[in-house]
């Protein structure tokens, strides 16, 4: 007889917990047990966004007795389409952290970190920073964050407001590579089809990987219609179940193998000619440097044999303009080696030949939402400043937007950078060498971060400022580009439970009255909220009930092939600008920086799904995936460990010229022999984030102070590691 | 058979473990907790490598053993074809977590509502109150890829079927792992190679001790000894009659 059954009553505590050894999972589990032991409890559903990673997938949080229980994918969202990733679900127990920031801190004289007030905060900061902007000017003041929609909006604002220019993002050690590259040649980075597409190459990106709940299930469909799928990757990565093929590539050689194709398809007569007739300038000159990217050349330089790279170029060019290179994100060639600004010129071009812009299953560049403004009259706007942004002059084709945010420690030892904000980012351990951050830094006169935790470049700082969780505050509406574009609220999904913490919005107008251009911000951020939706025909009410919503009427236009944002309004197979800051005109192989040799290997880093950057290391929902199947192991070639007497899980020392760590290795044939990877996320060395300190190693630690020519980037993959293992 | 049944296809799960991360969500389980786990299988050489990914939960069988040696009655079925622990009734004497052939059943430390903590018996409820209010399991639902499926029994019998055929050329090995030796189960998994490679019996079967066991010696002895007497009993002989060896987990 089937009996029916009650509902869950009594709830898990966790064996840690008994034992009190982590008082962050005790506390976890209170607030769960809180939230759920009353049956009754009033359940709220909130539209919302994540903020587990750049997507910032939509989501519906669900609060019992208003406080968190779980969360969903939001459907109408154009990245979450009705899931999430671990980190959707995850990063959210942030929230009942114990270790966030909870009020405002300032080092004192003794290194040690004291709670001060707002008020003390601000005036100091303002009034410090008032004397560096007279004695240095404002070009000796920078912000640096990883955008984020309240940022967008006012740490830019507050930075012109005090006459600077130097506004910088973490994609120099993210995309800028690829984004010069894409910028200079089709004018932006536009988004493959995949759903639609026959042939599908992935270069570094793995979709399995970097999730993007979005891209993951398109990929699935697109393998459902029979798409054939290429993974090109030293790591046979996550993405492999729907890859049809893996070519284990040297890497930092995947310009190589682009060039090779393209030299096929104009051998063989095989491109789009009426697109690159109508659409592109320069083509004749890229044939005749091309001409001597041979497959057999490629073949010695790759490591993936000729005839392979003829089949896959053939195949590609047949069923064009259904067959894309995937555009990637870091990837390989987002920041990582010296030629990846080549690799993104040489994909776009390559994409170029196949026709498939703005075609079904081939690139898209996606409509944007079309946010309103600030009316300038009633909220005066401030200059753009005079000067030229730090940096841009050393690195011209960069993107302008987003400058190289590793030239601040750059100008900070040389004595001209003198103030930094950090905003939403942890650029001492993720943009570039910590070492050297920390040197850099500590010369400055003002350094300031705002974080939710303290992180190694809030332990840099003068004075940390706390803001609320992403879960416990609004932000500025966003909109987000795609086939349909979209417009997106982050709310409030339940009450702060650090009071003394403030969101974005209130910092930067407390920060721009405390250092005299309040003028610049007497505005709200309902008031921007409202201006924002307003030419959309929505109201601010409608957003907050729905979250999400998709703009009908601003739709990619499919067929049309636009006009391209390059100085030609053309696709550039040949560039005048890159000529004019002095690299050859037509994208040329260049070998990488450095090379392993004699039993040493080239470190590689990725990220895993489960954690983005530094930022969800701390998340004991999150670490604890990581502990329990040791994640932050070192990858090593099963053949490669043999030879030196490594075995499965043995402690190693991974030594480079910059640092040397210890590590437990895990053996695999999922790795080309020439490196060792190593997920991106671990490392964390601050002591006030003891659930994630001491699990792994920092990739950057090994990673050289050093900028990628073009572009600016770090060159993240151009380190070589000596392996061995440490006697027990 | 009960109405539901969920496949979990390992042929297309990335290992992302977003389902693990949703389900400790949605059943308010703490992060070292989870019904969930893994076990990578990589096999071939380098570059000619497969590499899958094993996501493993209860499977819900129809004759379970953990509903069989169960003392105090705490589990049952229920109509969505799911096994269930009641845990008001538990006694965390673990006979369940000892003899489930699949290691799925977990006695670990729980609250009541008083806030004491007790041992109880925790597994994969398959979301049973959510399917009971006619929504999909937190798992199923949150999977991109589709690896987790959730659906009418038949329907997904069939999805499974399908499925095979589709991945048969790629996992020349692959098979549906519906063991019949416990009456087949509610959640079936599409593996890629023999359920061995994945710690797997492929006979797993009731032991006919443990149907002894709860349909005759349990009620008499119950009538003649008292239910204590009993449940106390039970645990020497129930140790003794079906104890299996440690299930292995891990990997990646
Ligand atoms: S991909 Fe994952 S972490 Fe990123 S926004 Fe979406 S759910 Fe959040
Ligand atoms: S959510 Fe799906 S793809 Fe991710 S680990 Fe779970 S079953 Fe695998
Ligand atoms: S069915 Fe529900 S309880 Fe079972 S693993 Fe999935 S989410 Fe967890």
């Amino acid at each position: 007889m089937l009996k029916p059954v009650s509902r869950r009553s009594f709830i898990k505590a966790s064996a840690a917990t008994a034992a009190a050894v982590s008082l962050t999972s005790f506390d976890m589990h209170s607030w769960m047990a809180s939230a759920s032991a009353d049956e009754k409890a009033a359940i709220s559903k909130i539209p919302t966004t994540c903020n587990g990673c750049s997507s910032q997938c939509g989501m519906i949080a669900y609060t019992k007795n208003g406080r968190l229980w779980k969360l969903e994918g939001h459907p109408d969202h154009p990245r979450s389409k009705g899931t999430l990733c671990a980190r959707g679900h995850g990063y959210a127990t942030l929230i009942y952290s114990k270790e966030r920031l909870e009020q405002p801190m300032k080092r004192m004289e003794n290194g040690k970190y004291e709670p001060i007030s707002w008020e003390q905060a601000f005036k100091e900061i303002g009034d410090k920073l008032k004397e560096i902007i007279k004695e240095h000017g404002p070009e000796s003041v920078a912000l640096v964050q990883d955008p984020r929609p309240t940022g967008n909006v006012y740490a830019t604002r507050f930075i012109k407001a005090l006459g600077s220019p130097n506004y910088y993002t973490h994609h120099v050690a993210c995309n800028n590579s690829r984004d010069t590259g894409f910028n200079h040649t089709i004018g932006g980075v536009p988004s493959a089809d995949i759903a639609n597409s026959s042939y599908i190459m992935f270069i570094g990106r793995s979709y399995g990987d970097g999730i993007r709940p979005s891209s993951m299930s398109a990929l699935a469909q697109a393998k459902e219609n029979g798409a054939k799928v290429i993974i090109v990757d030293p790591r046979k990565n996550n993405t492999s179940p729907f890859a049809d093929q893996w070519l284990p590539i040297r890497p930092g050689t995947d310009l190589a193998l682009v060039l090779a194709m393209a030299h096929i398809l104009i051998e063989k007569d095989l491109y789009d000619a009426g697109f690159i007739e109508d659409h592109a300038t320069g083509f004749e000159e890229f044939k005749k440097e091309v001409k001597q990217y041979t497959p057999e050349w490629a073949e010695k330089v790759t490591g993936i044999d000729a005839q392979t790279i003829k089949t896959i170029a053939t195949d590609m060019a047949q069923l064009k303009p259904k067959a894309v290179i995937e555009q990637s994100w870091r990837g390989a060639f987002g920041c990582n080696y010296k030629n990846s600004t080549e690799t993104g010129r040489a994909v776009a071009l390559f994409n170029a030949m196949l026709g498939n812009i703005q075609q079904e299953g081939g690139y898209i560049f996606g409509a944007s939402a079309g946010l309103g403004d600030l009316d300038p009259d009633q909220f005066p706007a401030p200059q753009e400043p005079d000067a030229v942004k730090d940096g841009e002059e050393d690195f011209p084709l960069a993107p302008r937007g987003r400058g190289v945010a590793n030239i601040v420690p750059l100008r900070a030892k040389e004595g001209k950078m003198k103030a930094a904000f950090y905003h939403h980012s942890n650029a001492a351990l993720g943009y570039g060498n910590p070492e050297y951050y920390k040197e850099a830094l500590n010369e400055m006169d003002l350094v300031v971060t705002i974080d939710v935790q303290m992180s190694e470049t809030a332990l840099l700082s003068h004075y940390v400022l706390p803001e609320p969780s992403y879960m416990e505050r609004d932000d500025a509406v966003d909109g987000v580009g795609g086939g349909t574009a979209a417009v997106v609220l982050r709310q409030k999904a339940v009450d702060r439970v650090h009071p003394n913490t403030k969101p974005a919005d209130e910092i930067f107008t407390e920060l721009a009255k405390a250092s005299g251009v309040g003028e610049y911000f007497t505005f709200t951020l309902e008031d921007y909220n409202k201006a924002a939706v307003e030419p959309l025909g929505i109201t601010m009410d409608e957003l907050r009930e729905k979250g999400s919503i998709p703009l009908e009427d601003k739709k990619a236009e499919i067929g049309t092939v636009p006009e391209f944002n390059t100085p030609s309004g053309k696709v550039e197979f040949a560039s005048q600008t890159f000529e004019d800051a002095g690299f050859n005109a037509v994208p040329t192989w260049i070998p990488p920086l450095v090379e392993p040799k004699n039993g040493s290997y080239r470190l590689t880093t990725g990220k895993q799904a489960i954690h983005s950057h530094t930022q969800t290391a701390n998340i004991p929902m999150l670490m604890q995936i990581t502990k329990d199947y040791d994640l932050e192991r070192l990858w090593m070639n099963r053949q490669e460990a043999k030879k030196k007497g490594i075995q499965d899980s043995d402690l190693v020392e991974v030594s480079s010229d910059s640092a040397s760590s210890t590590v437990k290795v895990k053996l695999t044939d999922r790795l080309h022999p020439e490196t060792v990877y190593i997920p991106s996320h671990y490392g964390i060395t601050s002591k006030y984030l003891t659930t994630a300190k001491g699990v792994g190693f920092s990739y950057m630690e090994h990673v050289p102070f050093h900028f990628q020519p073009m572009s600016g980037c770090s060159m993240i993959h151009e380190v070589i590691v000596d392996v061995r293992k440490v006697d027990a | 058979m009960g109405q539901y049944r969920m496949l979990v296809d390992v042929t297309k799960c990335i290992g992302c473990y977003s389902c693990r991360v949703a389900c400790q969500m949605e059943n308010d389980l703490p992060p070292d907790q989870s019904y969930i786990s893994f076990c990578e299988v990589e096999k071939g050489e380098y570059p000619n490598v497969e590499w899958v990914m094993h996501r493993f939960s209860c499977l819900h069988c129809e004759d379970a053993v953990c509903e069989k040696v169960c003392p105090q009655n705490a589990i049952s079925y229920s109509q969505t074809g799911a096994v269930v622990v009641d845990q008001e009734q538990c006694i965390g004497c673990e006979y369940c977590e000892k003899n489930c052939p699949f290691g799925r059943a977990k006695v670990e430390l729980c609250q009541d509502k008083e806030g004491n903590s007790v041992s109880r018996a925790n597994k994969c409820t398959l979301c049973n109150g959510k399917v009971l209010e006619g929504m999909t399991p937190a798992c199923a639902s949150t999977c991109y890829t589709e690896a987790i499926v959730f659906g009418e029994s038949d329907e997904i019998l069939q999805k499974a079927e399908q499925r095979l055929a589709e991945v048969k050329d790629r996992y020349p090995d692959a098979n549906i792992y519906n063991p019949e030796g416990v009456g087949g189960t509610h959640t079936i998994y599409l593996l890629a190679h023999k359920p061995e490679e994945y710690d797997l019996e492929s006979d797993a079967t009731t032991p006919a001790s443990a149907i002894i066991w709860k349909d005759y010696a349990q009620p008499l002895g119950k009538l003649l000894l008292g239910a204590t007497t009993m449940a106390v009993i039970g645990g020497a002989i129930s140790n003794r009659l079906f104890n299996k060896g440690e299930h292995h987990e891990g990997g990646e």
